[in-house]
Order: C-alpha cells, then structure tokens, then sequence
C-alpha cells in the first residue's frame, strides 16, 4: 500500500473504506480474546473458516479482540441480527451454520441463560452489556485487530488526520483538559495538565510512554485493549506525542502478554506502512516512531520511575525524582507517562467532542479538572460473581449495579452465598463492604471510602471469604514484589505479612491489631513510591470495615467465614444427610466414610479442611465448625 | 542562596542543597544512614525523615531527597516524625539486633522494646556499599539483588567479584561495618578475593593501595601517573626534600624540572 502523503488522502481512505461497510452484511464474529482462547477460540476459529469454505457461504468471519464477557466463553455473534452465543464448541459449529446463517433460525441452547433461567438473543439485551457504555472497547467485538483497514473504516485515525490538517498542539491539549479525562492507571491524574506541563518545557527531545505494565492480580483490561483494537492505543499515543511535541513514544509491556506484544507489533508496522508513523506523517512535517519495550514481569516497574529505570536497560527499581517526570524523566528528558485505557480514550475524545465526553460520568470539569471524574472505566470484574469479565460503565454507576446487574450476582446464592465486599484498585486498593454499595463508583468516591480507583480490577467477595485471607493474600503478594529499597515498605510488608500469616493460623496475638495499625501508618507515611506508600491499604480497609473478623481470629480461634483451614473442622449433620456417598466420592484424602442411605462420618485425622465434601453436597449436610464450638461439637 | 526556616531558625541555603545538607551545615542533627556527603541521595533507608511545609502544603518526607526551596519550613522532631522515626528504626533492629549504631539511635529516640519478630541479619541494606562502588570507585563490582525482604547487597552470583579491585571503599563506607575486609601488611582480603598491595617503585615498601585499584583510577583520570601514585609516603616525603635542597643550592631550576 501506498504511504498516505496528506489529511486529505486519509480522510478519503476513511470514507472509501466506510463506503465499503454493508450493514446488513452477514458477519460472524469470533472473539479470540485471552479469555476466550483459553477455553478454546482457537479451534472454534479454525473450524469456522473450515466449515464455511465447505459450505461455500457468502459470510464475512472477523476475528476480533476480548468481547468482555470471559465467563461465557468462546464467544460468537452474528450480525447483522447481533445474536450471541455463548461457549460454542467446535461440534456446535455445523448447525450454527446450518441453522441459524441459512436460515436464521435461532439456537436457544446456545443463547445466554441467566439465573432465573431467562434466556437472551441479542447481545445488546444481555444484562452484562445492557448497562455498558462502550467508548474504549467500542470496536472490540466487531473489528479484526489485525488489519488497520478495519480500524481505519470505523473512523480510526480520523483523530490525527484532523489534527494535522491545522490544530495546533495548545488546541489539542486544551480539548483533552476540557474533557476532564483522567489517568485510568489508578492516581487519576487529568491527563491534559500532565501533557500541558510537559509541552512548556521548550528546546528538548521529549518521550511519550505508553504504561502496560499491567500487574495487579485479577485485572486484565489494558491487555484486552491492546489484543483487541492496538491501533486505537497508538493512535492516542500519536495525538499526545503531537501535542507536547515529542518524537519518540515507548510502550512498556509485560512480556506475560505475548498476544498483546504481537498485535501491537504488527499494528505498528502497518501504521508505518500506511505512513502513520515515522517520518513526517501525513505531509506535516510531524515525526513520531513508537518502539515496544517489554517488562520482565516485576509488578513495581508500573511504577513511573521505576518504569523508566527498565526502559533505560537499569534494573526496575524506583528512583529518586528531583523533578517531575514531565520535567525529567526518561533519559532525564521531560516525558509523558499515561496508561493504555487513558490512550486509547484519546482518539475518542477529539473525534466527538468536549461535550458528548463530559456528558457522561461524574461532577463538573469546566473550571477544574480534578471536578469530577468524566467518560467510561473499565473494570475487570472477578471473584464470586455469576458473570465475569471486562465491563466498560460509565462513572459513576453504583456499585450494586456493576455487581447485581451487569455481574449478575453472586455465585451459588442458592446455597445461602450472599455479598460481603469488593476489592477494588488491585493491591494498592481496599474493599469496600456492603453498606456501601450504592454509593457511586468514581475516582473520588472511591479514595474517600478508602480504597481506589486503581487500574480497575473489582474483585467480588462472599460471606466465605476471610477477609483477614483477603489482606494476607495482598500483603504476600507485595511483600513478593516490592524491590526492597525503602525500610519501610520492604521491612514493614515483611512484619505485616508474618502477623497476619499468624492470625489466620489462629497463633493471633492480643496486641497485633495495634502492631498492624503502626506498621501501615508509618508506610504510608514513610514509603519511597507509591508501591510502598499504598500497600497497606488491603490492611487498612479490612480492619476498618471488618475489625470483628480480625478479633474473632485472634481472641476466640474462630473464622466468621469458615475460611482458615487451621480455625475450621467439617463436620456432617445428622439431619440432613441422606446417606448419597457423594462426598465420600469426592474427598481427596478419603476421610469420610459410611454406608449408602445412611449418615456418613468425616475422619477428623485425615481431613485436610479443602471444603471439597461441602461444595458437592447437595442437601446441605455439612456443617463447618470453628471456633468454640469445635470443642463444643466434636470434643469427645 | 535561597532562606529556609528548620525548627524556627533560619538557614541560610545554596539552592542545590537538600534539606538534610542544608540542615547538618546549620549544626543540626538529623538520623541518616543511606546518606554520605560524596554520593547522590537515595532515599534507602527512610531514616531522615522530616516535616516539610512549602506552598502551603505540610507533608512528611526525607531530608535527603527534598531540595530545599525559597520560604520553606522545616521541622524536624514533631511527635509525628519522631513516631515514624522509631517504627522505621524499630524495623531496622529488629532484623539486625546486634548493631551498636542502631542500638544508639534507638536510645536517643526512647525505642526500648521490639515488638516485631527478630532476625539475624547484620546489613541494614542502605545500598552505601554498592552505590560507592559504582559512582565514585567507578568499579561496579557489586549490585543489589533479589527483591522485597530478600534483597542482598553482593558481588554478582556471590562469588567473588570480577571487577573488584579491593579499594576497600565498601567496607569503608558501611555504617554497621558489616563487610569482612582485612587489611593486611601486603595485602587486602576482601569479598573472598585476596589482592597483593603494589609496592613502592623506590623502596619496595607495599603502598595503600592495589595495583587493580591504581590501574583503575589511571584509566578513569588522565591526570594521575605513575611516579606521582607508585611511590610510598616516606619516599615520596624524601624527594621533595632533595628536590628542594636542589632548588635551594642552586642545581636545580624550576625550568629544569619542567614545571
């Protein structure tokens, strides 16, 4: 292809490529998503692309990125009805063909079923999309990330050849502060002050840095952004690069995310193709090349400094800032750090405007914008809900909403699962527990109930989840990946970790909640990056919302949740088991025994507390102890 | 020069000075043990810590690695500092019990019992060791490695270092001295490596320094030869004199010696 030499070219390669679109072309889009491939999109892919050659169908196949909903993966939607179904397997795939694209004869079995047994045809009717508001993710379902000219026909690119054709840099950064966009990588810092402060600084090479460096465990959302529309990323990088006038952009990526490196890579190389990047772009004298860097997989090279270190080939360790990374940052070189969602926001915001981006989301940006927080955030939303998966909502949606609605719930309610609290903000963030689930979720809301907006992971707790666990699991993890520079951090995780590794093995102390306060507080305070200086939140929020649980491990033994394996024995009821063997079938270590139809008896020696025998039974006959009354129940 | 306030008195500052140097310069007394005047900060250890107020603004931070600035005001022992200040040193005992530094800071700020559990560790992994070695010795003979509490300060692999030229500045700078070194009549044992001293070009009497060691500072600075490096104090002390009774009796000029 010919590199395009001016605005006007793209513009009409834009309108040419949109011409080309058939709205009621009949298209099957396969999500080939991590997700998705991980429960086998890749045959069902495959087979698709069989089966319709020997069918010899006029039907279009798009491979297209993470469609969101994990849960109920390999998904499909057919357009241009817009029919989903859900966990397709590869034997589905001939009468899907047969059926539903001859025929257009729907398919129930494989629509989606929700708990009350309702089931949906159309993707926009699922409760888990009802309520999205698709911006970043718009194109995620329906474009192949693969080829730009998918991208290029919805509009893509359409940002910078408007731009080129005659904006100057302040007119674009004074759209992007106007639209009140904020970091989405967790501090909420509004973009456009970030990129001003940084094209003041005159007469200097400059960098853009694209953050990838996604770690906090149960979030996933930039990578499905880069797997499933890259070039929207490279796109908002362009427009910041353009705007503070730098040169060169990097894209700091964990090398875990190889799908992610891959179609990046190849997005760049065709951007370069098509002359979107390299040497002056469209004719404007506007040069700009994007290299991708990828992490070794420490969680702490998220950290700006940090990030910079690895990407100058230091080891990632955070360094001390004499100036702002928009004065002196990479190569001692003012620079532009902003996560992935926040690119990939960018384009949006210029093609439809000021107001259309500030009409949705929270507060009033037009004076200040720290006002609010505007657009749509990602979640990945996890843990013990019944739908899992990436959701795009505008802010300021409630967290009931997010949970009940588009989650569906919690899983297993019918065995008495109810809501405890949600993780909010990865490691870094707290939980939030149930008396404030209609609060609002944005930025400021969430800080002020103490955890964070984060890079958006949400994960679900159930009334048997310890959330002393909860803070243990997080505070292991950071003690794991923190770099062990600052005391602080390094030696206040470590005193963490060992004092609520000893709570949940019932060996509490009676002054380890005030040794659990001192710690936190001085890290908080005392910490060199914001690794250290937010990583007692887990401990901080649990003990906030959740004392008792704390005082219950340490001054009766006993774990409210029935979670710790030391504090809990099983134990079958006598009244309720009917003898079915179930469990006895499934226990690991063959502790339980008795004949069929009749009461069955766990063997307190070999039980090893999995939990195994109650999650299988059925009539709920297994009664987990703790606490007094173990010896209560069981003391012989 | 920029007017900065600590503990209401005011101090008079270069303006590239931090908090911390501007403060010892003032005669005042600030806990630090990452810090040493011939290195950049670094903010190891959290030691230092102070309150800052500057634009209206009051936060804790450390004194090393704050700049100071026109207006600002500085305390240095409000119970807030003082309280993180023990709990950071509390930290630090507790995992190496036995350092008699550590032991003093404690007393000073009334730490006496450690609650938290006790390690046997004798490095409070300030990173002065590595630091030295790599920006004034020019040697980067050792790095910090491993992460989180398992994080050592140790030639690569923990072997015994290829680059090392056993200048001893390592063990010199270590505020708990907690690396083995021996200086010896002839040689220098150090990070299990044993370097011969090289000797005195005119006596043969063993110089202060290595041969590695010499040869490294000739590579880094032009400025420094041989006659000037390889020549004991004593014999040294004894050219001048002659060089001067030269001078004085009238055989030697200063044109003759080239200066």
């Amino acid at each position: 292809m010919a590199k395009l030499k001016s605005p006007q070219e793209l513009d009409s390669l834009i309108k040419e490529l949109e011409s080309k679109l058939d709205p009621e072309q009949k298209k099957i889009s396969i999500c080939q998503g991590t997700g998705c491939l991980a429960s086998g999109a890749d045959k069902v892919g495959k087979t698709f692309v069989d089966e319709i050659k020997k069918r010899k169908l006029d039907v279009k196949l798009i491979h297209t990125g993470c469609h969101g909903f994990c849960e109920r993966g390999p998904l499909v939607v057919i357009h241009p009805e817009g029919i989903m179904y859900q966990r397709v397997k590869e034997k589905d795939i001939p009468e899907i063909l047969d059926k539903t694209i001859k025929n257009g004869e729907v398919l129930k079995k494989h629509l989606y079923k929700d708990t009350q047994g309702n089931r949906y045809e159309k993707e926009q009717d699922v409760p888990f999309y009802k309520d999205q508001k698709r911006i970043v993710f718009a194109l995620n379902g329906h474009i192949d990330p693969t080829r730009i000219e998918d991208y290029i026909s919805n509009q893509g690119y359409g940002a910078i050849s408007k731009i080129l054709a005659g904006w100057k840099p302040e007119k674009v950064i004074d759209t992007i502060i106007k639209s009140g966009l904020r970091g989405r990588g967790g501090a909420g810092f509004p973009a456009g002050i970030k990129w001003q402060s940084c094209a003041k600084q005159k007469n200097s090479k400059k960098y853009v840095v694209c953050n990838a460096d996604e770690g906090d465990p149960g979030a996933f959302m930039d990578r499905s952004i880069m797997e499933g529309n890259p070039h929207s990323v490279i796109e908002g990088m362009l427009t910041g690069a353009f705007a503070v006038g730098a040169d060169e952009g990097y894209i700091y990526i964990r090398n875990e995310y190889p799908l992610a490196v891959e179609r990046l890579q190849a997005a760049l190389k065709q951007a370069h193709e098509y002359g979107l990047l390299g040497e002056n772009i469209l004719g404007s004298g506007f040069n700009f090349e994007i290299k991708v860097n990828r992490g070794g997989g420490a969680f702490v090279c998220g950290e700006s400094t940090a990030l910079m270190q690895s990407i100058e080939g230091k080891v990632g360790r955070p360094r001390v800032k004499w100036q702002h990374t928009v004065k002196k940052g990479l190569w001692q070189k003012p620079t532009v750090i902003n996560n992935v969602e926040t690119w990939a926001n960018v384009p949006a915001i210029l093609n439809r405007g000021i107001d259309w981006f500030t009409s949705i989301g929270t507060g009033d940006v037009t004076d200040n914008p720290w006002g609010g927080s505007k657009g749509t955030k990602i979640f990945s939303l996890v843990g013990k809900v019944n739908n899992t998966g990436l959701v795009e909502v505008p802010m300021g949606m409630t967290l009931r909403k997010l949970v009940f609605d588009i989650g569906g719930g919690i899983k297993n309610s019918k065995k008495g699962r109810k809501f405890k609290a949600v993780q909010t903000g990865g490691p870094s963030g707290g939980c939030i527990p149930e008396k404030f689930l209609d609060n609002p979720i944005d930025f400021d809301e969430l800080e002020k109930l103490g955890s964070m907006m984060g890079s958006g992971g949400m994960i679900v707790m159930d009334n048997r989840t310890c959330m002393v666990q909860v803070a243990r699991y997080f505070v292991d993890f950071l003690k794991e990946e923190s770099c062990g520079k600052c005391t602080p951090c390094r030696e206040g995780l470590r005193g963490m970790s060992e004092i609520l590794n000893r709570i949940v093995r019932g060996k509490g102390r009676s002054g380890d909640i005030d040794l659990l306060y001192n710690l936190a507080t001085t890290m908080e305070t005392a910490s060199f990056c914001n690794l250290g200086k937010t990583a007692a939140n887990p401990v901080l929020s649990t003990l906030k919302y959740f004392m008792d649980e704390y005082k219950a491990h340490i001054d009766n033994k006993e774990c409210p949740a029935r979670e710790c394996g030391d504090l809990i024995k099983f134990q079958v009821d006598k009244d309720n088991c009917t003898g079915c063997t179930l469990c006895a079938k499934n226990c690991p270590t063959e502790a339980i025994s008795g004949e069929r139809k009749k009461v069955h008896h766990i063997d307190q020696h070999k039980c090893v507390q999995c939990g195994v025998c109650d999650d299988v039974c059925n009539f709920n006959a297994i009664n987990i102890l703790s606490g007094p009354e173990i010896n209560q129940k069981l003391g012989e | 020069m920029v007017k900065i306030k600590i503990n209401d008195k005011i101090v008079q500052a270069h303006k590239w000075e931090t908090v911390l140097q501007a403060a010892k310069r003032a005669g005042f007394e600030i806990p630090a043990l990452c810090y040493h005047p011939s290195l950049k900060a670094d903010g190891f250890c959290r030691l230092c810590l102070v309150e800052v107020t500057k634009g209206g603004k009051t936060k804790i931070d450390t004194a090393c690695t704050v700049p100071v600035k026109e207006g600002m005001e500085v305390n240095l022992d409000t119970p807030e500092v003082v309280k993180h200040r023990k709990n950071i040193l509390e930290m630090l005992i507790a995992q190496v019990p036995d350092s008699p530094v550590l032991t003093e800071l404690a007393a000073k700020d009334g730490l006496k019992d450690v609650k938290l559990a006790k390690g046997e560790d004798v490095c409070i992994k300030c990173g002065l060791c590595v630091r030295i070695c790599r920006e004034r010795i020019g040697a980067d003979a050792l790095a910090m490695q491993g992460r989180g509490p398992d994080v050592t300060f140790t030639p690569p692999f923990g072997e015994a270092p290829e680059s090392c030229v056993g200048c001893g500045a390592c063990a010199f700078i270590c505020p708990v001295q907690c690396i083995d070194y021996e200086n010896n009549f002839a040689d220098i044992k150090i990070w299990g490596k044993t370097f011969e001293k090289a000797v005195c070009s005119e006596c043969g009497m063993p110089l202060e320094h290595t041969s590695e060691h010499i040869e490294l500072m000739k590579s880094r600075h032009e400025i420094i030869k041989d006659e000037d490096v390889l020549v004991c104090e004593k014999c040294s002390r004894k050219n001048t004199l002659e060089t001067m009774k030269n001078i004085v009796d009238g055989q030697l000029t200063f044109k003759k010696l080239g200066r």
